[in-house]
This record gives C-alpha cells, sequence and structure tokens, in this order.
C-alpha cells in the first residue's frame, strides 16, 4: 500500500511540502456542520487534512482507523456528537468506549497515541473545529512523517 | 468493483467561487482520462433551479448510472440539488457530492497549490467511493389506519378523541374500568378551580360515545412485533386474548403517586396525610381544620430523586384555597424550597393564594421540617431560612404534598416495545427538536408518562401527540429509505450478508432501535435487520467481527477506497 502512494504521488508531496496528511471521519450531526461552518468563515486550515462524512461517529469501527495509519497517515481524527447528545440514541456512547482502547494498541506497536484524536462534541462550531485542526496539527509537527513508521513496518513484515 | 460503471461528473464554479482557487478545467482534464469517467462537465452553478431540469436530462440521456457532483457543503446548497434530483426521479443513493467549496476553496484560499491537490484527491475518494458503492434495497408499506394507545387519562383521551375526529380507529388500553386516570381522584382541578368531573364532561362524552375509539378497560399488554406503520400488539381484558395491528402507538399511562413511607412520621401520626388523601377528604366531604401546615418537595429534589415533580406546588396552592373557602378562618402554612409556579397563569393563582391570606415560609434541603407531637399531631418545627429563625407551627392537620414518580408499569411497557427510560424512569424522548417521541420511530409519549404536568397541559400534549400520529399515518405509503426523523431520507440502511454472518449478536446487541435480530436458519443463527427500524447510523458495522453486516451506501470497501485516495 506504502508503494501505491508513493508511486501515485506525481510529486505532489515535494508541491505539499511536509504537511501532515489527516484523515478526519467526521459525524454529519455534529463534526462536519462544523467543518462546513469553518469553510463558510473562510477559515484559513492547513490543507493536509481529508474529511470522510459518516451518519454517525459510531459506524467508524477501529479497522478503519488502523487501515488509515498503516496506509501511512499521519493522524486520524474521529468526530462525534457530544456524550447525551447523539441523534441516534446514544449510539456514540459505545463509540467512546470502543475507540478509546485504540489509544494503548496504538502506543504498543509504535504509534504516538497524539496522532489519534477522538473527541465528542468539541467540533460544532467552526473556532471550534478551527481550533481542533490547527491544535492537532501542531501536536503533529513535533513528531516525525509516519512514512518512516510504516515504511520500516511494512518492510519488516515483508522479510518475515 | 462492477468493470461497466460508468460516473458522470459535474464540476460547479459556483460563479468563480471555486474557480478562484482550484483550477477546474485541469481537474477536467485529469478527471476524464479515468476510464470509468463517461464524461466531465463545468458548469457555473448546479444549484440554481432552473438549471436542474437540464442536469436531470443531461443525466438521463447520458446513460450513467452514478453521477459526482463537486459542488459546496451538503449544508450549503448541495441538499438543494440532491432533494432536487430525488424529485426528478434520481435515487439519491446514486450520487455522490463532493464539498470543494467549504471543504476546500474557501479554507485553503491563500494556498492554491495544496487546495488544487485537495480538490483532486476529493474528488479522486468521491469517485472511488462511488465505485465500491452499492444501493440499499427499499421496502414499502402502507401504513395501518389505526392507533393504539395506553392509558386513559386526560392525555390518552384527548389523544383518541383527536384521532377519531380525523377518521382514525384507536384502540385505547387502561388498566381500571373508568376512563379518567388519575383525574377520577380528584375533586377540583388546578389552576382553573373547577370540578373535575364537570371539566372532563366533554372530553368524556367524546370519548365514550364515539364509534371510532374502543375502549378496552382492565386491559393488560401482552407483547408488541413489528415496527412504525404495523405493529403487532397482543393483550389481555380478563381471559380474552386481543391482537390488534396498529400503524402508531401512543403512550399516555402516566405516573403514580409517591407513598410517602418513612418520611415526615407518615402512617405514625394520624394527622399527617398526603396530599391525595386530602383530595379524598375533599370528595367525601370530610375536612376539619383551623391549622394546616404543606410541606412540598416530599421525596424528590435530593440525591436520591434530584427532579421535580412540578405540579406539587400548584396541587399545594390548589388545597389551600380549598381550604380557605370552606374555613376563611383556618391558618394556612405552606412549608417550600421554592415554588415552583412558572407562567403568567400559575404565577397570578399563586399571587391570588398569597392574597388570601395563605403563609408561605422557605426552609432549605439540609435542615427539613420535623413533626412536633408524641401521640397526636401538636405542630411542625422548621427552621426558616430566611431569617435563620427556628420555630414551630401549631397544626392539626399536615399535608405532604404528593409528588409522582414514574409509573409501576413503565419498566414493564418499555420492555414490550423496546423503549428507553431515563435514569429517573420516566420514558425517554428524542433529543432535541422532539419532544414527544420516544426512543423508536412509530412510539410517541405524552402525558405524565413523560413527565409528570397538569390536567391541562396533558390534554394538550395528547392532542400534540394525535397530530404527530396524524402526519405519519396519513401518508399513502412508508418507505424504509424515508424513516429517518432527521431529515428527508436516510443514507442507507444495513443489510446482513446470510452466508457469512456467524449469528454472534454484536449487532443485536448494540443497535439503539433494536433493528437487527437473530433468527434460526439451517440449524444456526443469522442476524436480520428490519429496514423499517434501521436508522442507517452504523454502530452494527462497527461491531461485527467479520464485516458481514454492512451499510451498502457506505461499506468497509468504500471507506478502504477512500482512505486509499485519499492523498495522491
Amino acid at each position: 500500500m506504502m508503494k501505491d502512494l508513493k508511486q501515485d504521488s506525481n510529486g505532489v508531496k515535494s508541491e505539499a511540502g511536509n504537511t501532515p496528511r489527516v484523515i478526519v471521519f467526521a459525524c454529519k450531526w455534529c463534526g462536519l456542520i462544523g467543518a462546513d461552518a469553518a469553510g463558510r468563515k473562510h477559515a484559513q486550515l492547513p490543507a493536509g487534512f481529508r474529511v470522510i462524512p459518516v451518519e454517525c461517529a459510531s459506524r467508524i469501527e477501529a479497522d478503519a482507523v488502523i487501515r488509515a495509519f498503516s496506509s501511512g497517515i499521519d493522524g486520524v481524527i474521529v468526530l462525534g456528537c457530544h456524550l447525551g447528545g447523539c441523534r441516534f440514541n446514544a449510539a456514540n456512547h459505545r463509540t467512546a468506549k470502543k475507540l478509546k482502547l485504540l489509544y494503548p494498541l496504538l502506543e504498543t506497536v509504535g504509534i504516538d497515541s497524539k496522532r489519534f484524536l477522538l473527541s465528542f462534541g468539541t467540533a460544532h462550531e467552526h473556532h471550534q473545529f478551527e481550533d481542533l485542526i490547527n491544535r492537532f496539527y501542531q501536536g503533529l509537527q513535533r513528531l516525525a512523517p509516519m512514512d518512516a513508521w510504516s515504511g520500516s513496518y511494512l518492510s519488516e513484515m515483508g522479510q518475515r | 468493483m462492477a468493470a461497466d460503471i460508468k460516473i458522470g461528473c459535474f464540476l460547479c464554479r459556483c460563479y468563480g467561487e471555486v474557480s478562484r482557487v482550484i483550477d477546474l478545467d485541469e481537474l477536467q482534464q485529469e478527471i476524464i482520462r479515468f476510464p470509468w469517467v463517461a464524461f466531465c462537465e463545468i458548469w457555473d452553478s448546479l444549484c440554481l433551479l432552473e438549471n436542474i431540469d437540464e442536469l436531470t436530462q443531461k443525466i438521463s440521456e447520458s446513460g450513467t448510472d452514478r453521477i459526482l457532483l463537486a459542488a459546496c457543503s451538503p449544508l450549503a446548497r448541495g441538499d438543494v440539488i440532491l432533494h432536487a434530483l430525488e424529485r426528478h426521479g434520481i435515487n439519491q443513493a446514486s450520487v455522490e457530492l463532493v464539498d470543494i467549496r467549504e471543504g476546500c476553496a474557501w479554507i485553503h484560499d491563500n494556498q492554491p497549490k495544496e487546495a488544487m491537490c485537495k480538490a483532486r484527491d476529493l474528488i479522486n475518494m468521491g469517485l472511488s467511493a462511488l465505485k465500491q458503492r452499492e444501493v440499499s434495497e427499499n421496502q414499502i408499506i402502507v401504513p395501518k389506519r389505526e392507533v393504539l394507545i395506553i392509558g386513559a387519562g386526560p392525555a390518552g383521551m384527548s389523544a383518541a378523541v383527536s384521532l377519531a375526529r380525523l377518521g382514525f380507529a384507536v384502540h385505547v388500553l387502561d388498566r381500571a374500568r373508568n376512563p379518567g386516570g388519575l383525574l377520577n381522584l380528584l375533586k377540583r382541578i388546578a389552576p382553573e378551580d373547577i370540578g373535575a368531573e364537570e371539566d372532563l364532561h366533554g372530553l368524556h362524552k367524546a370519548f365514550t360515545n364515539n364509534a371510532l375509539v374502543y375502549y378496552h378497560p382492565g386491559a393488560r399488554l401482552i407483547s408488541s412485533n413489528g415496527s412504525v406503520g404495523d405493529f403487532a400488539v397482543e393483550f389481555k381484558t380478563g381471559d380474552n386474548l386481543h391482537s390488534v395491528r396498529v400503524g402508531a402507538v401512543i403512550i399516555a399511562s402516566g405516573a403514580r403517586v409517591m407513598f410517602a413511607k418513612g418520611l415526615y412520621r407518615y402512617t405514625e401520626l394520624d394527622g399527617v396525610v398526603s396530599g391525595i388523601e386530602l383530595e379524598r377528604r375533599f370528595l367525601s366531604g370530610d375536612v376539619r381544620a383551623d391549622n394546616v401546615v404543606f410541606i412540598q418537595c416530599v421525596g424528590v429534589r435530593d440525591v436520591n430523586s434530584p427532579y421535580c415533580s412540578t405540579i406539587c406546588c400548584p396541587v399545594s396552592l390548589k388545597h389551600a384555597r380549598q381550604l380557605k373557602d370552606l374555613n376563611p378562618q383556618a391558618e394556612i402554612t405552606i412549608l417550600h424550597r421554592d415554588i415552583m409556579c412558572p407562567g403568567n397563569i400559575l404565577e397570578a393563582y399563586y399571587r391570588d393564594t398569597m392574597q388570601d391570606g395563605v403563609k408561605f415560609v422557605r426552609f432549605d434541603l439540609n435542615n427539613p421540617p420535623s413533626i412536633v407531637g408524641d401521640e397526636r399531631l401538636e405542630g411542625v418545627n422548621v427552621f426558616e431560612s430566611v431569617t435563620g429563625i427556628s420555630r414551630t407551627i401549631r397544626a392539626d392537620l399536615v399535608v405532604l404534598s404528593s409528588a409522582l414518580v414514574p409509573h409501576d408499569d413503565a419498566a414493564r411497557i418499555a420492555e414490550i416495545f423496546d423503549l428507553a427510560l431515563d435514569p429517573l424512569g420516566f420514558y425517554q424522548v428524542r433529543t432535541l427538536m422532539h419532544p414527544l417521541e420516544t426512543t423508536r420511530n412509530g412510539i410517541f409519549v405524552c402525558g405524565s408518562a413523560r413527565w409528570p404536568v397538569l390536567a391541562r397541559t396533558a390534554i394538550v400534549q395528547g392532542e400534540a401527540v394525535a397530530m404527530k400520529a396524524f402526519a405519519l399515518l396519513s401518508q399513502d405509503s412508508l418507505a424504509a429509505s424515508g424513516m429517518s426523523q432527521f431529515r428527508d431520507r436516510k443514507i442507507a440502511h444495513a443489510i446482513v450478508d446470510r452466508d457469512a454472518c456467524t449469528g454472534c449478536g454484536n449487532c443485536v446487541a448494540i443497535c439503539p432501535y433494536v433493528a437487527c435480530a437473530l433468527e434460526p436458519e439451517n440449524g444456526a443463527f443469522k442476524s436480520r435487520v428490519n429496514i423499517m427500524r434501521c436508522t442507517g447510523c452504523g454502530s452494527c458495522v462497527a461491531v461485527c467481527p467479520n464485516g458481514s453486516i454492512q451499510l451498502p451506501e457506505q461499506n468497509a470497501r468504500v471507506i478502504g477506497a477512500m482512505l486509499k485516495n485519499a492523498f495522491s
């Protein structure tokens, strides 16, 4: 997967500089509203994040997050409604518990847990969304790019 | 991925809002090179309604089955396009809307290179999602034009009468023989100060002499099945088992009066009675008291029951006025923590009662009043929190105001209908804008089952809930894809791959709408989704150990493809 990414890059990565690459899974009832509001305000944000809208944060399985990291993505954010305000009868409560288990797991395989942000009800307004993205990027900039990790990990796996 | 999928692309300039940052012509050149793209066009504006005809014509002529629209956010004008297309017969499930205005052009307009790269990636993600996407099958049912109402109190009666007036047959169940609920125990109702019988007379008449209202006294619920538009409910009256098919269920089962055992020496001393006992004395006409003390907030608004039962203040005011009517010389004191009388009518009621000479003394939670007297009631000792003075008020009758607590049957009814209760035991309603809807589609709640209310409010809620049921059931048909409460259409409903399903039951445990169920099939259990109940949240997808349950429109392959194409 790593190879694919590199072959497809067409030199774009060097253009984009070293902006960390981030996937944002945004629930349509909170995170996406924040992202949309930030857009309407013409907020200036780092360009390296891509939003994947989902109906509810409970749709996000640990597998999707792990897959994102294993394809060399630098950070993953999961945004849901605040606990108690889920449009789907508190579906996000169990997600909050479930995805929290990923933090120690990521640490165990050597991925800094700062790369994964699980946040509920904190991105409903434009300034909240901006703050969240900016702060996450500040955290990521102190870390080495993910390429290094997944590259060595995948080659290690290949040698075995 | 099906090899023959052809995708039609429309890019929107938004009159320069997008194209001043992103070079759409260059994007067009890149997109058109993909073998799965049939055509790619750039429009000045996709969302103007006069363009929709041209857009739909273009789509139907081109023969493409999937459409990618790169325009603004669905929250801006995107939904307008989607809904307009839907009206022209283009299924929303085959359209992908990529947000390149709010999500790209506007937030990165000082870094055009990165914005260009991001727009390319977003469109790539959209295209790859479209390629992997499947379409949920729909299910259309004709709703049953009958409604089941549980409870024949003021709320249930008014709901029944309103629905009958609209031409719906209504089945009303109640444990008691006579309709009226708690109102049958009252002499007067607050704050109107008119007799309960007199007030209910019109409602009672409309209820009992109604060809469309089927009243089942002494009924006991047995089971329920089905989903919105078609519930099958079984109940017993005596030894007879009845079963009805109804389109909606209204829960108006009311609340119960708290039994204040162990508080303020209730049941120990004769002079200490509860509010509901005082009502009984009013009905039998046997009230003689010169010094009466009311104690408010009995058993509520404390650590164990942290809620205000809302009706007890107006009810105590009503009792005080009734006592004053009988004996204008009576000394009446109301010991309260706060008088809860919101709104202009109740506030005026409170002022009037004060004018009548009823005294109000405030105490606080940490220093509750205590009853004085060993064998016989002598008075009440109260620490006035305003003055800091402790004193004893002489009393020959102490009335503990009767708070309402959740009905004993609430838990059982909730179990039969798979509803959620809040931590206090009242029915949980949907968050935000749906105060009369329970956690399940097609099941409504009103009156004191939802929250303690006065009779008049219960009647109003009954009428409101009847309108809710009417709006639902007056439709010619109900489609599974339209059963989302939050917008016109839900994204998808889950579907189970029956061959792969291992029957572990994770989806059954997590589904917030009780839509998944295990069913025996060839000696094993397989999960099945009731798509009328499913709201497409995807909780089940996330917990399925082998991915055999999926939302077709956003299945694991869609997410995977989007992740893979997120950064070119």
